[in-house]
């Protein structure tokens, strides 16, 4: 060593930060790059034929609804997992998807769709549910949540209204999973402290969303070294 | 916590946007290829071979990620580090020779992006310290403080439990501190 002292915790960690500027060659970035336009398509990839193949369920649904008439859409709007309406309240919201095209319009349409999987949890939690259930329901609101924050990402003129729009709808969704979470067993409550995980990382997207796409996380890096 | 931007490119990436996946993946390079660095002796060419394998790998499973379960960067961080596990079962029957070996190399070798770096002596024999401690205390400090990772995260990483990761930092602080010691 050339120090004169032997290099105490905090010297250890002043060195490891300084290792960190350790980084590839550009010319490895930009081979990275290029080679990411060479992926493979996966399964899961949804094709141009599927999304034809779910406009033309959309407007299918669109016209059964429209016969079978309102009450059949109301009586189905609060229905849970198993109920014999539950697959009419999914159709609806399908429907309502293929039909709103504005990415405003959307971002607020899938919070509120996160909104009715949060109440679905509320009313499932109450039963003699395995989990089962909760955990897809719990997935599900994640994904809808991801979605709005992903179409209030296109909605650039209205972005601040918007983004205040979801957060507040978010916040609902929260108080309810809370609530939520206190009655139910210890053995159900980690779908639902899924959820609330969700919401606030929704929040969190769409309170940045509406200042302008300020990226939070990148701050607190450095921080968290020490 | 995922960021806004990623959340949304995480959305579109899951369902097969490779543009979206790029630009995630490029903005987290960086650290995935100084993990895998350090974790494999320090070797430039593993590091870049298997940073494109921690890549294909994340695009495969992009479509099984869900935010709830781990941060994006936990995730990617724990597929490198199964990338890494993988490299060494492979090579296993000559790490460790190899690695010392390669480390001489660098040291006395021409100037590459890592060894420019070396301003201070400290940092140097923390740098060569790195490579005599194990690789769960190795692993743990390079996670902590050059990758600026929680400890929730590194227990995400590691599968293994948020006080135990504490309590292996503060081993591996002190086994760093040993190796400095006998330098």
């Amino acid at each position: 060593m050339n120090t004169t002292r032997t290099p105490n915790d905090g010297d250890i960690i002043d060195a490891l930060v300084r290792l960190s500027r350790v980084s590839p060659r550009d010319a490895f970035i930009q081979h990275m790059s290029s080679s990411i336009e060479s992926l493979p398509v996966h399964a899961f990839q949804r094709s141009s034929f599927l999304a034809l193949r779910f406009s033309i369920g959309a407007l299918a649904t669109i016209i059964f609804l429209s016969v079978s008439g309102v009450g059949v859409v109301a009586a189905a709007s609060g229905s849970k997992p198993g109920d014999p309406l539950y697959p009419v309240k999914k159709a609806v919201e399908h429907a309502q998807l293929a039909i709103t095209n504005s990415p405003p319009a959307r971002a607020i349409l899938q919070a509120k769709i996160a909104g009715n999987r949060a109440s679905e949890i509320q009313n499932v939690a109450g039963s003699q549910d395995d989990g089962v259930t909760l955990d897809t329901l719990s997935h599900e609101y994640e994904e809808r949540v991801s979605q709005s924050i992903e179409e209030l990402e296109k909605a650039t003129p209205s972005r601040d209204t918007v983004g205040h729009d979801v957060t507040e709808e978010l916040k609902k969704h929260e108080q309810t999973l809370k609530a939520v979470k206190t009655i139910v067993p210890l053995a159900h409550q980690e779908p639902i402290t899924n959820a609330i995980e969700a919401s606030q990382k929704g929040q969190e997207a769409a309170e940045a969303a509406s200042n302008n796409g300020q990226i939070h996380g990148q701050s607190d890096k450095k921080n968290e070294r020490r | 916590m995922s960021s806004w931007l990623d959340i949304v490119l995480i959305a579109k990436a899951k369902r097969g946007d490779r543009d979206a996946f790029g630009k995630l993946y490029i903005s987290y390079l960086p650290g995935i290829y100084r993990y895998i660095f350090f974790r494999v002796g320090q070797r430039q060419e593993d590091a870049e071979d298997l940073s494109q394998t921690t890549l294909i790998r994340a695009w495969e499973a992009i479509g099984n990620y869900s935010i709830r379960k781990a941060s994006f960067r936990a995730w990617l961080y724990t597929i490198a580090h199964n990338v890494v596990i993988d490299h060494y079962r492979e090579r296993n029957r000559h790490a460790t020779a190899q690695l010392t070996a390669t480390i001489a190399d660098e040291m006395s070798g021409g100037a590459s992006p890592e060894e420019e770096l070396v301003t201070n002596d400290v940092t140097e024999e923390v740098r060569m310290a790195l490579e005599k401690v194990s690789n769960e205390h190795k692993q743990v400090v390079i996670l902590r403080h050059m990758e600026g990772l929680s400890y929730t995260e590194i227990a995400q990483i590691t599968g293994k439990r948020e006080d135990a990761m504490r309590a292996l930092h503060h081993r591996a602080l002190l086994a760093l501190k040993q190796v400095l010691q006998h330098t």
